[in-house]
């Protein structure tokens, strides 16, 4: 099963574009949705998870129109927002049940085995009759990607996943995510380019709503060999470097900018080559994406 | 720096529009009712300025009440504010100290919260200027009585309530604890009200109401209009002492949270988090279980069975629902604890008045429940964030709707049943065990279910549509008050668009659900149908994901009309067909009229027919009544075979006729054109073909033949019904001759329609025989023949006036025949139920009480008040006509009991549900029995003529008869107890005349007047003439007018009798009594006593005295004294009682000013009193008394 973006459009009421003619092609897999904040990459999500209506274009999973058929779509979803609570003064078990019934699984005794299974998978068995408002970010979130596995969905989108989560949860994630990923379609949103790295066999970049980049991240590593340059640099002088070098970032290492440079050549005497990074790519295409607007403009 | 933090804090709420709204809101209120007749505030006025300072003393009292949220609203949040926004430590780390903190804040916080208020005297002045009050009612605008009220009521309870709430806010800091204080406080307020309300000791309950209004009410209490009018509030012991009491608790409640209050912060406490359970390695890498989804019918009903049980058991496990019920329920039970009151005596907890006991104080609470549910319920996923889960769930759009109205409605049901709970506990705890679940449950639980249910549907829809939590709380609550109070001023009255409106439904012992089911139900069908509309309506426009604008909104209910117009078709279907079936039962078959339509048909009636008023008329003399009931189809045919006599001494050319409203009549006279048929007015003039000459007669046949159909807007003939029918001759007879009692009496209406102002309540006392031709009963019908067969249905019993002379069953129907054994006034009932009859001799005498099978318990008390006033009433009075006396139940759809020659219907919801069994309390069964058999000579033997004075000559002998037969049985010790509370209402009345108050002489049919100070006025001439002298007077009056033909007797006729036996060292009580208003001013100052040593004492008693005569407004002018007043000492009530008894009594020449006499007794006396029978009006009856001090 693959889903087919074509020429999805959506414009809010204030006039902000959040999605400017999006074409994507997502196979079964880890799917990698990076972009910095705004990018429109929760209003796509939205919009497949069918809480959201497009303006324009079709999206398309196997024959299904996700855009028409909503309530075919939300039987094969599995869905975790970017930011999302529960009822008070109810607890894990009883929440998952519900949400358990309400995806369609009428049977009870199935409907025990698998909450229970669930809740061991996130490691949330023991705390099962805790009420969910007591639980720490981490437990919440575990708790969310619990509810998202239910009923063997065919999609799942999951919104900025690893906000809140410690660096060994979000490592355990990823292991569970990866596990799921590989016979469903899993699209993953983030800002953190380093998810997608590790986890993803795709990914696209968007800027304003608009695809920069997609494809597999190696291609896009490949596409930036030999042109990022480094250099460390006195802090006085990163004004300078700022205005007159294709500047895609800069990081303080111990106290001293270090500067990242996109340059067919070696822009300057003291840069070095260095190796690229997800990260290059992403603020490369950014970076690139901005100068063409300004250009535009 | 406490006044700059002060203005700081001032300054900021200035800014806030918050303030502006409470005070335009409470200035709109006032001024508007100072402004519009329709809309009031706290009770009638009377013909008090509408902008009196009593007037404003209650407006400020009631709106300092309602003022408690708004107060709370400004100090919680002020108080509050730091912690709110998380400020607190940044405030607290400055140099501010803990009393620049508080106090700056509190008395910022109050200043303000007074603000609002100044609306009430805004509200007032603008409202008395504008054109629309009538100027007689309007006085002028005083500074004075504003600044008192102002400062006296408005500051210090605001100044109390800041306190309280001040406390809370800063010790508990949430705004949840606020505003539930200061619902505790309100609720609490009420129930202590309730509680104290028989309170004997007023000061006392008078000091401590926080709000002083008990205080204001006990110093005005006999207040009359011109004080109302004039008056300022007394600055006596009392109120003050109450404002200073108040004052002292709320600094000692500041002062309380000033020491508990500390600036660290409390919220800083660590939330305990849930252990994490990091030792097991976390995501298991084992495959989930398989499962099987299933959609579909079955799925969706289990979705919606949890949802809903999920939902109801979060709100009913949540603290607000707790806390709500938990106030309602403390209302529910104090004003269930009252439910067994009855006028002055106690009732059966019957289930009917239950349950209108749990409505009156319970649905406030419900309506909170379901206003506050809805909203909750409509944002239960969107509030904590769920709503991205749930929407993207595959679960359809209408069953979370269906879900979440089910849910509404099964917690209105489970309140309803909780409330049931309530009644019957209450009953039981009564002693009573007729439960009567089939009444609980068909009067309230299924009516108050469908009916809330509907507003929950509207909710809802208003909810989903404006889709904004608070405006949609704020929305639904206008349309809900616009919807109550909106239609009457279009004169808009039908239930199919008075939203949730079903018509009128009264339950009844004996008539169950009446008349009233059938329409009642066919407009909850049709409301309901609409609220499957609004439901639909709702479910087109859910919002379910992200896209809340208006223009996605309309796509997305445009897409869901189109897949789902199949089931708006029918629901729409179903609600035109039950609105067209609904307008043409209420308009087609039936009618009805609007009050302004009342309203226009009366002034137009005065207008177009006001110059026949002397037109003259000939009389009723005979009547031949054929009437068949058929109470199960409520059918009614009658007939009338009508003679009227020409009695005066000139022809007469025209016959002027008014119709009954309800009933229609066929009118055949004979040899006659209809010349004038006002169907609107229901007035028609017939010209007869030759003139009736004096003395002729003239031979009407009036018929009529009703059948009710369908069902009606709001059913109009409730004297028809299954069981329990009870109709008068004048519901089937046309009145002859203009009749000025239809006419508009209201001033303001009277100007509205440009109708002379100055309107006469009645015409002057006189003598003049031509003013005397009619009694004030009845134009032009005097003493009158009647002759009735009347049948009904075979199971019940049909009575009509007079003895029966036959009965028997034919063709399935129990047939009747009656004739009256004398001439009696043209004024009688028709009754048929499945009655129980009572049966009893007093001597030749028939005595019965036809009762409801259910109701036989006070039947005995009935037929021996009967047989006592049968006796004392010929003894002192003369003989009776008729061969039988009758009482008769009849369903409560009217209140009363009544006096009809022989007969005396009787309502079931008083006499025959009173409990009797305590023997401490008036017997008011005995009483009301008395006063009606007292009519059977007052009014139907001696009636007055049409003037003033005429129910002195009715009602008030009546009660004078009654309080004798009283006495005989119950003893004198129960009619001081009698006299004392009738002594209270007349006081209590005088300040609510609506025109003029006027000597008992003169009195115009006031109740207040003729019941209440006549028993007190005639007991007194008793104490002074003596029982037989005074019956002497009333034997004669009797005797000489009795079945007297026109002219008729008067007030003055009376008073000569009177006259004959009074001496004429008593004159002046006489005068007193009936020319005058008198009060009297006593006190006593004090009672001295000393043991002698035989075991006696001497007792000296020192009290003032005054006199003074009021005027039509309370104007009082001193009088002069030389009166005899009664001194006297009572003994130490036993424990549990209130009274002690009388142990000695002397008549004494009081003189006015200081009086002083000593007496010796044998016993030792506990308490003085100055006239301690109460035979005179004291303007502070509790001064009068006082403990006997012993040396």
């Amino acid at each position: 099963m693959e889903l087919t973006i074509k020429g999805l459009s959506k414009t809010y009421g204030n006039g902000v574009k959040a999605l400017d003619n999006v074409d994507l092609h997502i196979p079964t897999g880890m799917f990698g949705l990076l972009g910095p904040n705004g990018a429109g990459k929760s209003t796509l999500m939205r919009i497949l998870a069918t809480l959201q209506e497009a303006d324009a274009g079709t999206a398309m999973l196997g024959d299904l129109d996700v855009l028409k058929e909503k309530n075919e779509v939300r039987k094969i979803l599995g869905y975790l927002p970017q930011e999302f609570g529960v009822y008070p003064r109810v607890s894990a078990y009883q929440m998952l049940d519900h949400i358990a019934l309400l995806k369609g699984i009428v049977n009870g005794g199935e409907r025990k085995e698998l909450v229970n299974a669930l809740l061991q998978k996130v490691n949330l068995y023991e705390q099962r009759k805790r009420r969910i408002g007591g639980f720490s970010g981490g437990m919440k979130q575990r708790f969310g990607i619990a509810q998202s596995l239910i009923g063997d969905p065919r999609l799942i989108i999951v919104d900025e996943p690893t906000a809140g989560l410690d660096p060994g949860e979000r490592n355990r994630f990823y292991n569970l995510l990866t596990e799921i990923g590989e016979h469903v379609i899993v699209i993953l949103s983030t800002h953190i380019v380093q998810d997608v790295k590790e986890l993803c066999s795709r990914m696209a970049i968007i800027n304003k709503g608009r695809v920069l980049y997609a494809g597999p991240p190696d291609d896009a590593l490949r596409s930036m060999d030999g042109r990022v340059w480094e250099k460390a640099i006195p802090k006085a002088e990163l004004e300078r470097y700022t205005t007159s070098f294709q500047l895609i970032s800069s990081k303080l290492v111990a106290g001293r900018p270090i500067i990242h440079v996109m340059s067919d050549q070696k822009p300057e005497e003291g840069f070095v080559q260095a190796e690229a990074s997800l990260e290059d790519v992403f603020f490369g295409k950014l970076y690139a994406d901005q100068q063409t607007n300004t250009v535009v403009a | 720096m406490i006044t700059r933090l002060f203005l700081f804090e001032v300054r900021n709420w200035l800014k806030q529009p918050m303030v502006y709204i409470f005070m335009a809101l409470f200035a709109f209120f006032c001024g508007a009712a100072v402004a519009v007749d329709n809309f009031r505030i706290g009770g009638a006025i009377g013909s008090v300025h509408r902008n009196s300072p009593s007037v404003l003393y209650t407006f400020y009292s009631i709106m300092c009440i309602l003022s408690l949220l708004v107060v709370t609203a400004i100090v919680n949040a002020t108080a509050i504010r730091d912690f709110a926004n998380n400020t607190s430590q940044i405030v607290f780390s400055t140099a501010i100290t803990k009393r620049q903190y508080l106090l700056s804040k509190f008395l910022a916080s109050t200043f303000v919260a007074t603000i609002p208020l100044m609306g009430v005297s805004l509200g007032f002045v603008i409202g008395s200027a504008t054109p629309w009050p009538d100027p007689e009612q309007i006085g002028p605008n005083q500074l004075l009585p504003h600044l008192q009220a102002f400062l006296l009521l408005a500051l210090p309870n605001v100044v109390f309530i800041s306190a309280v709430i001040f406390a809370v806010a800063v010790l508990m800091r949430t705004t949840m604890a606020s505003f539930v204080s200061a619902i505790v406080l309100l609720v609490g307020y009420i129930v202590a009200q309730n509680l104290s309300s028989d309170l004997d000791n007023r000061t006392v309950v008078a000091l401590l109401d926080p709000f002083g209004i008990r205080a204001v009410s006990l110093a005005t209490k006999y207040w009359t209009v011109q004080e109302k009018n004039t008056l300022l509030l007394p600055m006596n012991g009392l109120l003050v002492g109450n404002r200073v009491l108040w004052l002292s608790v709320s600094t000692v409640v500041f002062l309380y949270a000033y020491l508990r209050f500390s600036f660290s912060d409390r919220r800083q406490k660590v939330r305990a988090e849930v252990a994490e359970g990091a030792s097991i390695p976390i995501f298991q890498q084992r495959p989930l279980p398989k499962v099987n989804k299933v959609f579909g019918t079955r799925t969706y009903l289990a979705q919606f069975a949890r949802q809903v049980r999920l939902d109801l058991v979060g709100i009913i496990k949540g603290t607000v629902f707790i806390i709500v019920m938990l106030l309602g329920l403390a209302e529910l039970f104090t004003s269930l604890a009252y439910v067994t009151e009855l006028y002055d005596n106690t009732g059966y907890p019957v289930t009917y008045n239950v349950i209108e006991t749990i409505e009156g104080s319970f649905y406030i609470y419900l309506i909170i429940i379901i206003t506050f549910y809805t909203g909750a319920l409509i944002w239960k996923e969107r509030d904590p964030k769920m709503d991205e889960i749930h929407d993207a769930l595959p679960t359809p759009s209408w069953r979370d709707l269906l879900a979440k109205a089910c849910t509404i409605m099964l917690l209105i049901f489970l309140i309803h049943v909780l409330a049931v709970g309530a009644g019957m506990l209450t009953q039981a705890l009564h002693g009573y065990t007729r439960f009567e679940p089939d009444v609980y449950l068909g009067y309230f639980v299924i009516p108050g279910t469908l009916k809330f249910s509907f507003l929950a549907m509207l909710a809802l829809f208003i909810h989903t549509l404006v889709n904004n939590k608070y405006i949609g709380y704020f929305a639904f609550i206008v349309l809900v008050v616009l919807n109550t109070f909106g239609w009457s001023g279009l004169d808009v009255e039908s239930n199919l668009l008075i939203m949730n409106s079903t018509g009128n439904m009264q339950y009844s012992d004996m008539a169950r659900f009446g008349p009233f089911l059938k329409g009642w139900s066919w407009f909850m069908a049709y409301w309901w149908a609409f609220g499957g509309i609004l439901l639909f309506v709702a479910f087109l426009f859910w919002v379910r994901g992200k896209e809340t604008s208006a223009r996605w909104r309309l796509r997305n209910a445009m897409q869901r009309l189109r897949t789902s117009w199949k089931v708006a078709l029918p629901l729409v279907g179903i609600w035109v067909v039950l609105g067209g079936w609904g307008y043409y039962n209420s308009k087609v078959l039936n009618t009805y009229t609007t009050s302004d339509q009342v309203e226009d048909a009366q002034a137009d009636y005065e207008k177009l027919y006001k110059r026949f008023e002397h037109t003259v008329q000939p009389h009723y003399t005979d009547l031949v009544f054929t009437i068949d009931i058929d109470p199960y189809k409520r059918s009614l045919k009658t007939r009338a075979e009508v003679t009227l006599l020409n009695k005066s001494a000139q022809a007469i050319d025209s016959l002027h006729l008014n119709l009954p409203q309800t009933i229609a009549l066929q009118i055949d006279v004979p040899n006659s054109a209809l010349v004038l048929n006002d169907t609107v007015r229901n007035y028609r003039i017939y010209r007869l073909g030759s003139p009736l000459q004096p003395g002729a007669s003239l031979h009407l046949v009036v018929s009529s033949n009703y059948a009710a159909r369908g069902f009606e807007n709001s059913v109009r003939l409730v004297q028809l019904v299954e069981n329990g029918t009870f109709f008068n001759n004048m519901d089937i007879l046309p009145s002859i001759g203009y009749d000025p009692g239809s006419e508009l009496t209201d001033r303001s209406d009277r100007r509205k329609h440009q109708l002379p102002q100055y309107k006469e309540r009645m015409p002057k006392l006189s003598d003049d025989p031509a003013r005397r031709m009619d009694t004030y009963l009845m134009k032009n019908s005097d003493w009158v023949n009647v002759r009735t067969t009347i049948s009904t249905s075979v199971d019940q019993v049909a009575v009509a006036p007079g003895s029966l002379r036959k009965e028997w069953t034919a063709d399935g129907r129990h047939y009747f025949e009656y004739e009256l054994d004398h001439p009696s006034m043209n004024f009688y009932s028709f009754l048929s139920a499945r009655y129980e009859v009572a049966r009893e001799k007093w001597n030749d005498i028939d005595v019965e009480v036809y009762y409801h099978k259910d109701h036989a318990v006070n039947v005995p008390r009935m037929i021996n008040s009967m047989k006592k006033a049968l006796t004392y009433y010929t003894t002192h009075f003369g003989p009776y006509y008729h061969k039988q006396v009758r009482i008769l139940e009849f369903p409560r759809y009217f209140t009363f009991a009544q006096a009809f020659p022989g007969t005396m219907p009787y309502s079931e919801s008083i006499g025959f549900i009173t409990d009797l069994t305590a023997d401490d309390d008036i017997d008011m069964v005995f009483y009301v029995v008395a006063h009606e058999m007292g009519h059977q000579w007052w009014a139907h033997q001696l009636v007055g003529a049409n003037m003033q004075g005429a129910t002195l000559l009715s009602e008030s002998m009546a009660q004078y008869s009654a309080l004798m037969v009283m006495e005989k049985e119950y003893g004198r010790d129960h009619m001081r107890k009698f006299l004392k509370l009738e002594s209270d209402k007349y006081q209590r009345s005088r300040g609510t005349e609506s025109l003029k108050e006027v000597p008992l002489l003169e009195v115009e049919n006031q109740g207040y007047i003729h019941y209440n100070k006549a028993s007190v006025v005639m007991y007194c001439m008793r104490e002074f003439l003596g029982e037989d002298t005074l019956d002497q007077a009333f034997k004669r009056l009797i005797d000489r007018y009795a079945y007297q033909q026109p002219p008729y007797p008067t007030a003055l006729d009376m008073y000569r009798e009177i006259d004959r036996v009074t001496p004429d060292s008593l004159t002046y009580l006489l005068e007193d009594n009936f020319k005058y208003i008198t009060l009297y001013n006593n006190r006593l100052m004090n009672a001295k006593g000393r043991m002698l040593p035989d075991s006696s004492y001497d007792v000296t008693v020192t009290f003032t005295a005054e006199k003074n005569h009021a005027d039509t407004l309370g104007r009082e002018t001193p009088v002069a004294m030389n009166d005899w007043i009664d001194v006297g000492f009572f003994s130490e009530p036993p424990p549990g009682k209130d009274d002690g008894e009388l142990l000695y009594k002397k008549r004494e020449r009081v003189v006015t000013g200081e009086n002083t006499f000593t007496y010796h007794l044998p016993k030792q006396p506990y308490q003085a009193a100055v006239d301690p029978d109460h035979l005179f009006f004291d303007r502070v009856p509790e001064d009068n008394v006082k403990k006997v001090e012993f040396d």
